[in-house]
């Protein structure tokens, strides 16, 4: 310990660049960043500083300190845009963002950040080996979003606002066209769409009865075998019991 | 001399000249520049820069040895760009020294700044010398240039000309450092100079507008004066001109919008006053003409009329016009008119058609645009807080008519959530022109909605101790999700609220509550379930097992369902409640006067309609409170009829208490000052609690309880309710065992000092009255006990609000109260008026 602060200290950068060398090898990750970030102001545009700079944003993502590690790891390739360690550091800050994406239930701007940090290493090393995780990765972090929006539809739906339910779920089915949700997104679309024409006024019951139908026509083409299609049939044979008021037509 | 100087021998020698004055290449050595050649650069020498790292200037030149190198090429004028741009040195050169079978042997030459070491103020006090460091940014070690000296100066200046210092002289001192290798030391001397004041203010030509009120629109520029406290008089150039066009505003506002100044003239009368004269032509008078419509369809041009309240013949009025037309306080504009039915696209352009006899005729041409219906709705912000918990509560839903009214509410009632900061909401309408829809993104900014208390007090001669925790965003499913502790599950706006106070064997208080706001998650329906328990005693030592121990102790519980109201109109609410009630007294008479020993079971259900629609939770500027609150047990003598309850005992008249109590609550924010802080806030309140059965009596519990703080009093405490009332002592209104009636009228003009919602901090003054009342007979709405008096309340996020008030009471007390004859009557009746300081915790003073 002692000798640790005595080299923190000192004025010997040769020294405190083989102390943290030793430390980062022998995965003490916390003590070494202080002598690295001495070590990289000192020298910032040396090899000496480009390790430095290197290993301080590989000790933060090894200690999950994912926020600075982010941060060190994407300034790397700036800093140093010739180095052979920056397809290596620009995955791992996307990695970061990554982690830091939080649960669908709040604000997804770092899921966003995330994707497009994995969308430019896609386009900046188009032949990387980690292509593949990289786009296992990005199809996990849209799944997140989709499941939010879906999650939307369904509270529009739950608090039995229809109008709210149908054109939120009418988003959702343009939105994502191969979704594994699409069904439940049409079955709460088709329930809603129904009850909305149920529950209309006169003015606006025969547009929605036939917007109702309409919708109907289009489900059967997607899902011919659905196990929906017992409940909407029900739907439609309801609606075409009911009279559309004379002052309408 | 020789050596360094070089002169080059080639008219095209000059490789950079825009910024350095001398950076040449040359060194002796020829150069063809018409023939481009290649070399290896050999060792690169650095000269005159001994205190920077060699390699790092090397690595800013770009310049490497084993490199190679086209001579000449921009390979060394971009070297020298980029030594000069780090702003280090004054003169960069690189000069080529010699070449040696290809290889060349290249000299930087550098002349480093000097650099600031030290800096000293002179001739200002020490408390100033702070403040102007933090103005000035300066730093020992920093390069000085001209620019940072004509900087320095600048900001000093500006630093006292804010201050009202006209006359500040600045000299600025650079001596070498001889301690530190080519640096400075500087001395800033700074002479303020006398504080000049503006000793005149006059105007010239203004008949129709009183010099007085001119000078009151100028917001920052005034004259001297004994009687000028809050704000000094100095002159500041920018607000000069801001407040002279506030000048000429009070023109423009009665028709005079030709006015202009003939005459502006800011003069010195000496080295401490200025004097300003302005000379106004008024021009003529202005009125409003014919007013026409163009492009409404959606409505008449009556109909527009009305709302804009522009006759023709009123005298001329830009602002008001303007504010008619787009946005109006009260909500009475055109634009509202539109906005809130969708009509997003809408765009209103007053034109001015003609004049004739000082009369302008207006044409306003609307383009009404599509109706906008909201697509998606998008949350941000929200880092916490569940999403669903914030959408539900969005009145803006896909598929509605755009309306700006709704935004408005929705912001507001995501404000009382008590999650998010007030100050911090942004909502962005963002418009999707082409298929007539729009996006609407709300980006909420999260903020603790927490409480701690945790106190300490000294009580009936020994200390008490609370502990309390609140968490309004608690979240029930979280609590096996180790990551959404921080520092409990946060995140679906459950609230969890726990307290403990004790002080020993004495008093023991426990609570424990907690609330779904959306039962289901189908309907706003909140859900509450409590527990509680309270114990007193009036012995330190007996234990309750002891036959002479003496005490209460009460233990309830109950659950509640809050539902909101459509009808009849959404700002309704109501709750029922289901309790059940545990009284353990035993030889313990100074509570309940006829129930001294025995236990007593209360099972009753509660009925609560309000009606709220108060803006803010904190500090209310608008909207009132209504609530009607009825609570009652079952009417078990009815069903039990023929029973002489003169010959039961106590404890058998009351082992199922049996009441009815009927409360009644009205309070009003009224804003007194145009910029709503100063409010106004009136409160009434009533209260009863009858027997079904005269002959059973009035429960002993369950009654009110009039007078001082009512700090225990937020809720029911000991089977009372306490009710507070500023300037008298606690429960001195009262019988000794608490009365049937009460009534209560309250008066408080409130204004803030601070509405930060880190420490939101306003000061009060209340004028207050109430008594409680033994029976109908001797009810009597006007005779009341008055008090006056003034206070102060914080609310701390961490703490809820605290608050301290000083009040005087004037009225004799009646005869069943019990501080009757004690030393509140007798104060009041030897002084005419009975002071006390009041400490609050807590929202309200009490129910009523």
């Amino acid at each position: 310990c002692n000798s640790y602060n005595r080299i923190l200290k000192s004025d010997d950068y040769e020294a405190k660049f083989n102390e943290a060398n030793r430390l980062y090898d022998s995965e003490k990750y916390e003590r070494c960043v202080a002598l690295y970030e001495q070590v990289y102001q000192r020298s910032p545009r040396s090899p000496q500083g480009e390790v430095a700079f290197y290993r301080l944003g590989k000790a933060c993502f090894a200690v999950e300190d994912w926020y600075l590690a982010s941060y060190y790891l994407a300034a790397f390739q700036t800093k140093f845009p010739y180095s052979p360690k920056v397809e290596e550091t620009t995955f791992l800050a996307a990695v970061c963002a990554v982690q830091n994406s939080p649960e669908v239930s709040l604000d997804q701007h770092e899921t966003e950040v995330a994707l497009n940090e994995l969308q430019n290493f896609v386009t900046r090393f188009p032949n990387s080996e980690l292509l593949d995780t990289c786009n296992a990765i990005m199809d996990k972090l849209r799944y997140k979003l989709e499941t939010k929006d879906m999650m939307t539809v369904r509270l529009y739906s739950k608090t039995e606002n229809y109008r709210a339910a149908v054109v939120s779920g009418e988003q959702f089915l343009d939105n994502y066209p191969r979704s594994v949700y699409r069904e439940e997104a049409w079955a709460i679309l088709m329930r809603n769409s129904y009850y909305l024409a149920n529950n209309s006024v006169d003015s606006k019951i025969e547009e929605r009865i036939e917007k109702t139908k309409e919708r109907f026509t289009i489900f059967l083409v997607e899902f011919p075998n659905s196990n929906y299609l017992r409940e909407f049939e029900g739907y439609i044979e309801k609606l075409k019991k009911i009279d559309i008021p004379v002052s309408n037509k | 001399q020789d050596k360094d100087t070089t002169i080059v021998n080639n008219t095209a020698g000059k490789i950079d000249t825009t910024q350095s004055s001398a950076t040449t290449i040359g060194g002796g050595l020829d150069f063809n520049y018409s023939k481009t050649e290649k070399y290896i650069l050999g060792p690169i020498r650095i000269e005159g820069a001994d205190n920077f790292d060699p390699q790092a200037i090397k690595l800013i030149a770009g310049l490497k040895q084993g490199e190679s190198i086209t001579i000449p090429s921009d390979r060394i004028s971009n070297a020298i760009k980029n030594l000069w741009n780090e702003g280090l040195f004054s003169q960069v050169s690189i000069e080529a020294e010699k070449e040696v079978a290809g290889v060349i042997y290249l000299v930087i030459k550098l002349t480093p700044r000097p650099k600031l070491s030290r800096f000293r103020f002179t001739g200002v006090s020490k408390r100033e010398v702070d403040k102007i460091r933090e103005e000035v940014d300066l730093s020992s070690g920093q390069t000085i240039t001209e620019n940072l000296l004509f900087k320095t100066k600048n900001k000093i200046k500006g630093y006292f000309l804010e201050k009202g210092f006209n006359n500040v002289q600045i000299n600025i001192t650079q001596v070498q450092d001889t301690l530190i290798n080519n640096s400075e030391i500087f001395f800033i001397d700074i002479d303020k100079g006398k504080k000049v004041k503006i000793k005149k203010i006059e105007f010239d030509g203004n008949t129709s507008v009183k010099p007085w009120k001119l000078r009151r629109a100028m917001k920052d520029t005034k004259r001297r004066s004994i009687m000028r406290i809050f704000k000094r008089s100095k002159f500041n150039a920018t607000a000069y001109i801001r407040d002279k066009e506030a000048v000429l505003d009070k023109f423009r506002a009665v028709g005079l919008r030709d006015v202009r100044f003939t005459v502006d003239s800011v003069y010195k009368i000496n080295n401490r006053n200025l004097g300003i004269y302005l000379k106004v032509e008024e021009g003529q008078k202005y009125y409003f003409g014919d007013i026409s419509w163009i492009g409404n369809t959606k409505f008449s041009s009556g109909l527009l009329d009305t709302v804009l309240g522009i006759k023709y013949g009123d005298v001329y009025d830009k602002p008001l016009l303007d504010q008619r037309l787009h946005q109006s306080p009260d909500g009475r504009d055109i634009t509202s008119l539109y906005m809130d039915r969708g009509y997003l696209f809408f765009h209103l352009e007053p034109v001015e058609t003609g004049v004739k006899d000082n009369h302008i005729n207006y044409e306003m041409r609307i383009i009404e645009g599509k109706e906008a219906r909201v697509r998606n709705v998008i949350i941000k912000g929200n880092y916490k807080t569940n999403e669903h918990v914030i959408r539900r509560e969005i009145r803006t839903k896909p598929g509605d008519l755009f309306s700006r009214n709704d935004i408005i509410r929705t912001q507001r009632e995501l404000a009382q959530l008590g999650y998010f900061n007030e100050q911090g909401f942004q909502v962005n309408p963002i418009p999707n022109p082409q298929d007539g829809t729009v996006d609407i993104e709300y980006v909420v900014e999260e903020k603790s909605a927490d409480q701690i208390e945790l106190s300490g007090g000294y009580g009936a001669g020994r200390i008490i101790g609370t502990l309390g925790l609140t968490f309004s965003n608690f979240s029930v499913k979280n609590i096996f999700k180790p990551n959404s502790w921080s520092p409990l599950p946060t995140g679906d706006g459950q609230r969890l609220s726990i307290r403990a106070q004790t002080n020993g064997r004495i008093y023991q208080g426990y609570n424990f509550s907690f609330t779904e706001p959306w039962l289901g998650g189908k309907k706003p329906n909140s859900f509450t379930f409590y527990l509680n328990h309270t114990s007193f005693s009036s012995s330190l030592t007996l234990k309750k097992r002891d036959p002479n121990y003496s005490g209460v102790g009460i233990t309830g519980m109950g659950v509640g369902l809050g539902r909101r109201k459509k009808f009849p109109d959404d700002y309704f609410s109501a709750y029922y409640e289901l309790a059940y009630q545990y009284y353990d007294v035993r030889n313990y008479s100074s509570l309940f006067p006829s129930f001294n020993d025995g236990y007593a079971n209360d099972i009753s259900l509660k009925y609560a309609l309000q009606r709220n629609s108060i803006n803010s939770p904190i500090y209310p500027t608008e909207g009132s409170k209504i609530s009607f609150t009825a609570k009652g047990t079952l009417p078990y003598s009815l069903m039990e009829r023929n029973k002489d309850y003169s010959t039961m005992s106590a404890q058998e008249t009351f082992k199922y208490l049996e009441y009815y109590k009927l409360k009644f609550t009205f309070e009003y924010y009224l804003p007194l000052s145009p910029d709503k802080k100063l409010v106004l806030m009136p409160r009434i309140g009533f209260g009863y609690m009858g027997a079904y059965n005269a002959a059973k009596g009035l429960t002993p519990f369950e009654r009110f309880n009039l007078g001082g703080s009512g700090l225990s009093g937020v809720n029911q405490f000991g089977g009372r309710e306490i009710i507070a009332l500023r300037g008298y002592d606690d429960n001195a209104l009262s019988s000794s065992g608490g009365d049937p009636i009460v009534a209560k009228y309250t008066m408080e003009l409130r204004y803030p000092i601070s509405l930060n919602p880190q420490a939101t901090f306003f000061v009060l003054a209340f004028a207050e009255a109430g008594n409680t009342y033994t029976g109908f007979k001797t009810f009597n709405p006007f005779n009341v006990k008055r008090s006056v008096g003034a206070g102060v309340r914080i609310f701390l996020p961490m703490f809820g609000m605290l608050g301290l008030d000083y009040g005087w009471g004037f009225d004799k007390l009646d005869k069943h109260s019990s501080g009757y004859g004690g030393s509140i009557d007798q104060s009041i009746d030897s002084k005419g008026f009975f002071p006390k300081f009041t400490f609050t915790i807590g929202m309200n003073l009490g129910e009523l």
